[in-house]
C-alpha cells in the first residue's frame, strides 16, 4: 500500500521506493526517506501529506508518495 | 606583512544555521529565517584571524551534491569548482542521520574540513547525547558542538579552521563496500590524470559514458542501478558512523510543534489562524507605529527644520537655496521619512514570522489552492516575501526546481504589496479614508493578490503550459526568534530605507525641484519644465480620475521607487502652492524639550494602541483651512480618483529594484514585455475602481 491509505497518526514503515533515477526520488532519500525507516503520518491537505521522519517534518505530495511503498 | 587566505566553504543541509554562524562570526546581518531556502545566493564575509584574512563563503542548502534546483546548484559548483581551502560542514544535530549523509559526500573531496554540531541544545532536550570526540576520531577532522542562536561554542570555529588549514587536516578516507571501492580503482587505474578525489572518481564512474563498462559490471555484481548502490553505501557510512557517534538516540515524542500545527495547519482552522495573523500584523503594525510617525514629522518640521533654516539664514545662504531646502529637501526626502516607524514595525513583525517558522507552514495550508493555478504550495513563499520586498521575493524563486513554476511565480512576486506602497496608501488613506482605513489597506492587498492570482492563471493558460513538479519540502520546528537578531534585521531594512531617502529619493527631489524651476526665471510651476511634461500625460491618465499635472509628474520619478510618488508630491505641491516655511520664534532648548516630551508620549500611546482590537491609528483629526500638504491633496483629489491613484501604484510595477532582479532573473524582454502588461493592468483596474466608487 502507499501514504494514501495511511490514516492520521499511524505510523508505518517504508518498504520500498519506486524509481530511484528520478532526482526528486533521489532528493527525498537525502532528506531521509529510506527503506525500513518508521514515520508518521501527521496530516493531510489535499493533495499534500506531512509526515515525521526522525526529528524532521516533511512535506510529500500525493503524486510522489505513490512511488513510496508503505506497510 | 600581507595576510594570507583561507578560502572557507560553509556547507550543510538546508536550515541548519549556516548563516546564523556566519553573522555571529563575521559579525555581519546576512537575511536568516527558519525555513529551507533562506539563502539562495553565495554570500562572502571577509575577517581577519591571526595572520589570516578568512574569506567565508556561505552556501544555499542542499541535502545532496546532485542539484535540482539553481540555489542547489550554485552550492555544488562553487564545491566542486572553486576548490575552497577548508568545508566547514554545519550541522544540525537533532537531525545527525541526515545530516551524515551530506557530510559523507563533503568527506569524499579530501578537503580539509571541520565538523560543527549545531543546536546541540536542541538536540539535548530531545535526550540526545553525541560523542563528538569519538566523531573526531573516526573521520579525522574536528568537531565543535554549538549554538548558533547564542553563540555557545562559536568562538572555537576560527582557531578550528585555521588549525586544520595549517597541518592540512583532511579526513580519513571514507571506505565503502569492497565492489564499489574495486570499481573506483579500476576508473582510477584507466585515467590519465590521477590528480582526482573520491567525489571525482565517483562522479566519473555513474556519468561518463567512457567508463560505462565499469559500471555495467558493477551494477551486474550488486544487482542494482549505479544511484542505487551510490545511496546506500553512503547511507550505510552514515549510519554506521550515527550508531558510533550517538550515545542516547532521544525519543522523536510529540512535542509543541506538532500540538500547535493540528490547529496552524488544520484546513480550515489554519486559514481562520492565517487571516488572523495577517490582521494582527497590520493591526500592530500601524497602531504601534502612528504616534511615532506624527513624532517623527513633528520632530522634522518643528523642530529639524526651524534648526536648519535658523542656519541657513545666518549663513546668509541666497532665497534660491532656501527655497530649495525647504520644498525639496523638507517637503520631499523629510516627508517620506515620516514613515519609517511604519515601515520598522511592519518589517519587525514579517521578520519575526520568517523566523518563528510559520512561514513554510503557508505552504502546506495553500497547497490546495495554489493546485488550482498549476503551482504547488511551495511557491506561496516567495510570495509572502514579496510583501516584505519584491526584491528578494524574486531571488528567493531560485529554490524552485521547475523553470516554468520559477517564471510563473516570478510574474506574480511584484503584485504583492510591499511597505513602499503601503506608504502611498497611509498618505491618502489618512486624507480620504479616515473613517474605513482597515477596510481600503485590507482591499489593496487583497486587490494586488487577486491580480497576482489571474496572472498566474493568464500565464499558465498560455505561455507556460505544462505539468508541475512533484512538491518536496521539510517544515521546520518553530523557534521562537530573539529579540536581538529580529531588530538586527529590522535595522538592515530601517538602514535601506534611509540609504533610498538620502540617496534615490533625495536624487529624485532635487531632479523634480529642477523640472519646477526650469527654464531659469519661470514663475509659475505650471509653466515649468514639470508642469509641461505632467500636462503632458494627463490626458493618459484622465480616464482614471488622475487629471492634474502634479499628480501626473510625481509619478515619473517613481518609476525609482514606488515611496518617491509621495517625496515629489511633496516638493511638487510645497513649490506650486508655496508652503511657506512657519516664521515662528525658535527656542532650541524649549523645543528640544518638547520633542523630548513627545517622544516619551508616542511611546505611552503607541503601547496604549496595542490594547484595542481594531486598527485605529490612521483614524487623524481633520487639519481642514490650513494649507498642509494632506489639505492640497484633498483639493486635488477626490476619494473615487484617490483610490485609483492607491490601485495604479499597487499593480503598476515602478521600482528599479524589482525591474533590475526580474531582467537578471528572467532576461531583459521579459522583464519589458511585463513592465508593459503591469501598466495595462494598472490602467484598466484603476479605471475599473474609479468609475466604481464615483458610483457610490
Amino acid at each position: 500500500m502507499n501514504i494514501d491509505a495511511v490514516s492520521l497518526g499511524q505510523e508505518f514503515t517504508i518498504k520500498a521506493i519506486k524509481d530511484k533515477g528520478n532526482p526528486i526520488v533521489r532528493k527525498l532519500y537525502a532528506m531521509g526517506l529510506k527503506e525500513g525507516k518508521r514515520s508518521k503520518l501527521l496530516l493531510k491537505n489535499g493533495r499534500v501529506y506531512l509526515i515525521r521522519l526522525n526529528n524532521s517534518r516533511l512535506i510529500i505530495d500525493r503524486d510522489i508518495a505513490k512511488f513510496i511503498e508503505v506497510a | 606583512m600581507q595576510k594570507r587566505i583561507i578560502k572557507v566553504a560553509i556547507a550543510g543541509n538546508p536550515n541548519v544555521g549556516k548563516t546564523t554562524i556566519l553573522n555571529r562570526l563575521a559579525g555581519t546581518s546576512l537575511k536568516i529565517g527558519n525555513w529551507p531556502g533562506v539563502t539562495v545566493e553565495k554570500k562572502e564575509a571577509v575577517l581577519k584571524f591571526g595572520d589570516y584574512e578568512i574569506h567565508l563563503v556561505d552556501l544555499p542548502g542542499i541535502y545532496t551534491l546532485e542539484p535540482i534546483s539553481e540555489d542547489e546548484r550554485i552550492a555544488v559548483h562553487f564545491l566542486e569548482e572553486e576548490k575552497p581551502d577548508v568545508i566547514l560542514n554545519i550541522i544540525e544535530t537533532p537531525n545527525l542521520e541526515r545530516n551524515l549523509l551530506l557530510t559523507t559526500e563533503l568527506l569524499e573531496f579530501s578537503t580539509p574540513t571541520v565538523l560543527v554540531l549545531n543546536m546541540i541544545d536542541e538536540a539535548n532536550k530531545l535526550g540526545m547525547e553525541v560523542d563528538a570526540g569519538r566523531m573526531e576520531e573516526l573521520l579525522g577532522v574536528k568537531v565543535i558542538k554549538t549554538i548558533g542562536r547564542t553563540g555557545v561554542g562559536v568562538k572555537d570555529i576560527l582557531p578550528a579552521i585555521v588549525e586544520t588549514y595549517e597541518k592540512n587536516i583532511v579526513p580519513k578516507p571514507v571506505i565503502y563496500g569492497e565492489e564499489l571501492e574495486e570499481a573506483l580503482r579500476k576508473v582510477y587505474d584507466k585515467l590519465e590524470r590521477k590528480d582526482v578525489n573520491k567525489h571525482d572518481l565517483i562522479k566519473i564512474l555513474s556519468e561518463d559514458e567512457g567508463f560505462a563498462d565499469i559500471r555495467k559490471e558493477l551494477e551486474g555484481k550488486l544487482g542494482k542501478g549505479i544511484h542505487d548502490i551510490l545511496s546506500d553505501e553512503r547511507y550505510a557510512f552514515a549510519h554506521g558512523l550515527y550508531a558510533e557517534v550517538v550515545k542516547k538516540k532521544g525519543i522523536s515524542a510529540r512535542d509543541l510543534t506538532d500540538i500547535v500545527d493540528r490547529i496552524v495547519l488544520h484546513p480550515y482552522l489554519g486559514f481562520l489562524v492565517f487571516v488572523g495573523i495577517i490582521y494582527l500584523v497590520f493591526k500592530l503594525s500601524f497602531d504601534f507605529s502612528s504616534p511615532f510617525v506624527d513624532w517623527v514629522d513633528g520632530f522634522i518640521n518643528d523642530f529639524l527644520a526651524p534648526m536648519a533654516y535658523l542656519a541657513l539664514n545666518v549663513l546668509g545662504l541666497p532665497e534660491w537655496f532656501l527655497r530649495f531646502f525647504s520644498e525639496a529637501v523638507v517637503g520631499g526626502v523629510g516627508f517620506v521619512l515620516t514613515f519609517v516607524p511604519l515601515i520598522a514595525s511592519l518589517y519587525f513583525f514579517i521578520t519575526f514570522f520568517e523566523m518563528s517558522g510559520y512561514i513554510p507552514r503557508v505552504a502546506f495550508l495553500m497547497d490546495r489552492f495554489m493546485h488550482k493555478l498549476g503551482l504547488h504550495g511551495k511557491s506561496v513563499i516567495p510570495l509572502i516575501l514579496g510583501f516584505g520586498c519584491n526584491v528578494p521575493a524574486i531571488v528567493a524563486t531560485r529554490t524552485m526546481e521547475s523553470t516554468r513554476d520559477k517564471l510563473l511565480v516570478i510574474m506574480m512576486i511584484p503584485f504583492m504589496s510591499c511597505p513602499a506602497r503601503l506608504v502611498v496608501y497611509a498618505f491618502f488613506v489618512s486624507i480620504f479614508f479616515r473613517n474605513h482605513p482597515a477596510l481600503v489597506i485590507t482591499f489593496l492587498y487583497l486587490l494586488g493578490i487577486f491580480v497576482a492570482l489571474l496572472t498566474g492563471f493568464l500565464l499558465r493558460k498560455t505561455a507556460y503550459r505544462g505539468s508541475m513538479l512533484h512538491f518536496v519540502m521539510e517544515l521546520p520546528p518553530y523557534r521562537l526568534p530573539s529579540l536581538a537578531s529580529v531588530l538586527t534585521i529590522v535595522w538592515v531594512h530601517v538602514k535601506d530605507f534611509l540609504y533610498r531617502a538620502g540617496t534615490l529619493i533625495f536624487g529624485a527631489s532635487i531632479f523634480i525641484w529642477l523640472l519646477l524651476n526650469l527654464p531659469p526665471g519661470v514663475k509659475n510651476p505650471a509653466d515649468s519644465l514639470a508642469g509641461s511634461v505632467g500636462k503632458v500625460l494627463v490626458p493618459v491618465f484622465e480616464p482614471i480620475g488622475i487629471d492634474n499635472w502634479k499628480a501626473t509628474t510625481s509619478l515619473i520619478p517613481a518609476f525609482l521607487a514606488r515611496e518617491i510618488v509621495i517625496s515629489s508630491m511633496g516638493t511638487i505641491y510645497t513649490s506650486a502652492e508655496g508652503i511657506e516655511p512657519e516664521e515662528e520664534e525658535f527656542d532650541l532648548a524649549e523645543s528640544f524639550r518638547e520633542q523630548i516630551i513627545g517622544l516619551g508620549l508616542a511611546f505611552r500611546d503607541a503601547l496604549g494602541s496595542l490594547l484595542t482590537l481594531s486598527i485605529t491609528s490612521l483614524q487623524v483629526e481633520e487639519e481642514e483651512g490650513e494649507d498642509t500638504l494632506r489639505e492640497l491633496i484633498r483639493r486635488d483629489f477626490s476619494p473615487a480618483s484617490a483610490m485609483s491613484f492607491m490601485v495604479f501604484i499597487l499593480i503598476y510595477t515602478s521600482c528599479l529594484g524589482t525591474y533590475a532582479v526580474m531582467a537578471r532573473e528572467i532576461g531583459k524582454l521579459r522583464a519589458t514585455l511585463f513592465l508593459g502588461y503591469s501598466f495595462l493592468m494598472a490602467w484598466t483596474f484603476s479605471f475599473i475602481v474609479y468609475n466604481l466608487v464615483s458610483l457610490l
